[in-house]
């Protein structure tokens, strides 16, 4: 019993052929996948507005944007429902993945740093590495994932990619 | 807790005196003889004082009693205001403030004192001058005795703050002499009693010097939860009289004083009765306070019922029961009314902000030694109330900008061919679905000089460019665009501008500059009247619905999918060029349209524009709800709302999406 080391409950997620995870505690709901309304002029990986029994919720793909090949959707398919903290607020966001699993608890010491290379992934997006029985678990930065610049940064770079 | 409770009402009320005294200082600036001003300001202490001492906040109590004292010896007399003393209330009210937020601590303990140190000189002064003459007065001319009939009905609950009734009765009767009946009917039998809730009500006759007002100040604290009438019957002592103490022998629990026989024994011997005054028959309230919690609650509800009515209407139309149809009509007629007074509750009266504004226009514009006349206009011009806790910031940062850079000191003033006194004007109007609140200085203007090089300097645009006005205005409001102007580190006019901006686009509005240099400059905030329900037209684009805002459209036109070039979208119509932009589709690649397109003609700052669209789906009455926080620089939707059958459609906010079309043609 090493009761010293704190330990953080982490939801853990599939999306393509990864293993993901983030903070239980910003998890705050799972839904089932629906159909969500598209936003025009907008990034593609921005898949649009779900409601959200009356509240309207951004939702990104997360295959999309974590440059993995789109596949079919799969009965598991959901919208993970996170609390994103920017500098100044924090605000809702879905996320589709593939899959939600489980929930699991990490000791701080299990928690590996990001290695140099072998990810397809955007660094900036992974906080850490968890290993449990032969799997690679990333730890995902969601306020990262989710900056709000980033909507009118896309548009522009989409802009730039007209002229 | 409870009394946590009764506390912040106590604060919230106190903010109130504080207003109202505010208010009246500054009228009272500018007319020293301002007599009313000073009543008013004499009662707001006093009310002050009185709920101060009730929940312990002792300083505020304090300073209040000595103010009081000091206003009570301007009431009768005995000295005059002077500018001294106007900045001396300021000041206490200003000490008023940070107590009341502090619960009563003291962060500049100084100047508390040296605040109480200068009353109490004032006072000495005052009451060394008029040593004698003070008391006089007191016993002047104060011989006329008037009977009045006073019903006291305090609120079941009175008992809760600590008020007990029969204190209030006691300070009535030092007030004079007089009788009082006690009210039991609306005792209940005694095993459905509640001892801590008050049954009773009281009927008086008060014989006595004290005016109306006077006897309204016993009841200062319960006044507004109890029912209280006082009404004066005669001129005279009417206890004195046989007939009215026969009268009175027969007034039981529940059987009333008559007011009207009353009168009629006052009048036997007048013989010309007074013309039976209209005394306010029952003391109705106007208004009530209503904490803004349950406004947004409200306003939320009606956005559901809205939802709901027209869910209910669709569902209605595809089933075509004549009897549903008809309970449909019934219901929307109903859903309109309600949506349409909630909504005005939501509105604010543009003057509950100005007050803070005039009081920051004196203060800054004497801090800086300029002397500044601020004029307000349409302080009537209703806001709905979150919009107006968004308008604060800027308007503050506005004005102090005006003050402080943009108008001149007295004598480059009088150099520069002006008046001496710097003029600031804040108006506010409708126009369409906005208001417009422009805010405009005589000052120096912008220096275009100045935001050039800033702008060489960022590289905005090339040195040797020649820049219009116009379009260096609007680089101000580029993010992190900066003059510094001086050199104590005060940042310029044009700092700030694009937090200005972006505080208003974050409740849809919209910020527009004129300035001319050494003329002087105005700075248009525009804001959308709600930002709740929009009336709206809905259209549909592939498949997806949009709907703009009814307000902005001026006419629906059909136009052949010919005229739609791609190089030349400006379409004539009825003889008028008008660019015609396809909303959120390409024409060229499009088989929606099916020969033609329908295109809505808005009109937007004088200027027609057509959106063209598939399909016209009709009106439609939605509640905006906003796309979240990650979407803030998606700007061309002011939100999104969901339809009867749970589908979302965007709301275009057009002022946006045309500017946005505007810049991207620029690029290109």
């Amino acid at each position: 019993m090493d009761g010293t080391q704190k330990s953080i409950s982490y939801f853990i997620f599939e999306v393509g052929e990864d293993t993901f995870s983030v903070p239980v505690l910003r998890v705050i709901n799972v839904l089932e996948w629906m159909k969500a309304t598209p936003i025009p002029e907008t990034p593609a990986y921005l898949e649009g507005i779900v409601n959200v029994m009356g509240e309207l919720l951004p939702v990104i793909d997360s295959q999309v944007k974590f440059g993995m090949e789109k596949t079919e959707l799969s009965g598991d398919s959901c919208i993970l429902v996170l609390d994103i903290h920017s500098d100044k607020e924090t605000y809702k966001m879905g996320l589709i993945v593939d899959k939600a699993r489980d929930v699991i608890e990490v000791k701080e010491n299990e928690i590996a740093g990001v290695p140099d290379m072998g990810l397809e992934l955007n660094p900036d997006y992974v906080t850490g590495v968890i290993n449990r029985e032969e799997e690679v678990i990333l730890l995902l930065d969601i306020d990262k994932i989710f900056t709000q610049k980033e909507i009118t940064e896309i548009k522009k770079a989409k802009e730039n990619q007209k002229d | 807790m409870g009394n946590e409770q009764f506390k912040e009402t106590f604060k919230e009320e106190a903010q109130d005196y504080l207003n109202s005294i505010e208010e009246n200082l500054l009228g009272m600036e500018k007319n020293k003889s301002d007599s009313k001003a000073i009543d008013n300001i004499f009662r707001g202490l006093h009310s002050l004082k009185g709920g101060a001492a009730m929940f312990g906040f002792n300083r505020v109590n304090d300073l209040a009693h000595q103010m009081e004292s000091l206003y009570e010896k301007l009431r009768n007399k005995e000295m005059s205001p002077d500018d001294s003393l106007i900045s001396l209330t300021f000041r206490s009210v200003d000490i008023f403030k940070a107590l009341l937020k502090a619960d009563d601590r003291l962060e500049d303990e100084q100047a508390y004192k040296q605040t109480l140190e200068k009353i109490e000189t004032l006072l000495t002064k005052v009451e060394g001058e008029n040593g004698e003459t003070g008391k006089t007065k007191d016993s002047v001319s104060k011989s006329d005795l008037t009977t009045y009939y006073i019903y006291f009905n305090p609120s079941r609950d009175v008992l809760d703050n600590g008020t007990n009734p029969l204190y209030l009765l006691d300070e009535l009767m030092n007030l004079g002499e007089g009788e009082v009946f006690v009210k039991t009917h609306d005792l209940p039998p005694l095993h459905k009693m509640d001892p801590t809730r008050c049954y009773l009500a009281w009927e008086v006759l008060l014989v006595t010097e004290a005016s109306e007002e006077e006897i309204r100040e016993v009841f200062l604290f319960v006044e507004d939860e109890s029912k209280i009438t006082i009404e004066s019957l005669a001129k005279e002592n009417l206890l004195s009289r046989e007939s009215v103490k026969k009268e009175l022998q027969q007034v039981t629990d529940d059987r009333n004083i008559s007011v009207e026989k009353l009168k009629g024994y006052a009048a036997e011997k007048h013989a010309s009765p007074r013309p039976t005054a209209v005394e306010e028959p029952s003391y109705e309230k106007q208004s009530i306070k209503v904490a803004s919690s349950k406004i947004d609650e409200l306003i939320n509800a009606v956005g559901e019922l809205v939802t709901y009515q027209s869910q209910l209407s669709m569902l209605s139309t595809q089933m075509q029961n004549p009897q549903l149809e008809e309970f449909r009509e019934g219901m929307e007629k109903l859903t309109d009314r309600i949506r349409e007074v909630a909504f005005d509750i939501s509105l604010v009266p543009l003057k509950t902000m100005l007050l803070q504004f005039r009081r920051l226009v004196r203060d800054l514009s004497h801090e800086q030694g300029k002397e500044v006349v601020f004029y307000t206009e349409g302080e009537d011009t209703q806001l709905d109330k979150t919009i107006v806790e968004h308008l604060y910031e800027p308007v503050l940062h506005i004005l102090r900008n005006s003050i402080s850079h943009g108008i001149e000191n007295e004598k480059e003033r009088l150099e520069a061919g002006k008046n001496a006194h710097g003029e600031l004007r804040l108006k506010a109007y409708y126009s369409g679905p906005e208001v417009h609140i422009e805010i405009s200085d005589d000052g120096r203007g912008f220096d275009f000089e100045k935001i050039k090089n800033q702008a060489v300097k960022q590289g905005l645009i090339d040195p040797g460019e020649d820049v219009s006005q116009a379009k260096l205005l609007e680089m101000t409001f580029k993010s992190g665009f900066t003059t510094t102007y001086s050199a104590d580190g005060v940042s310029g006019r044009g700092v700030g501008m694009d937090v200005i901006r972006s505080t208003l686009s974050q409740i849809s509005g919209d910020v527009k500059v004129h300035s001319q240099k050494g003329k002087g400059s105005a700075i248009t905030l525009i804001i959308p009247l709600t930002l709740s329900i929009v009336d709206g037209l809905m259209v549909s684009v592939n498949n997806r619905h949009f709907i703009l805002p009814l307000t902005v459209i001026d006419r629906i036109e059909t136009i052949e999918a010919s005229r739609l070039k791609k190089h030349n979208r400006i379409i004539s119509l009825k003889g008028e060029s008008i660019p015609c932009i396809p909303l959120f589709f390409d024409p060229g690649s499009d088989n929606g349209g099916q020969g033609s397109y329908p295109t809505i003609v808005v009109n937007y700052d004088d200027t027609k524009y057509g959106f063209v669209v598939h399909k016209v789906l009709g009106n439609s009455q939605v509640v905006l709800k906003s796309l979240g926080k990650y979407l803030e620089g998606l700007k061309v939707f002011s939100g999104g709302c969901l339809l009867g059958d749970g589908t979302i459609a965007f709301v275009v906010d057009v002022r946006r999406f045309i500017e946005e079309k505007k810049e991207e043609s620029k690029t290109k």
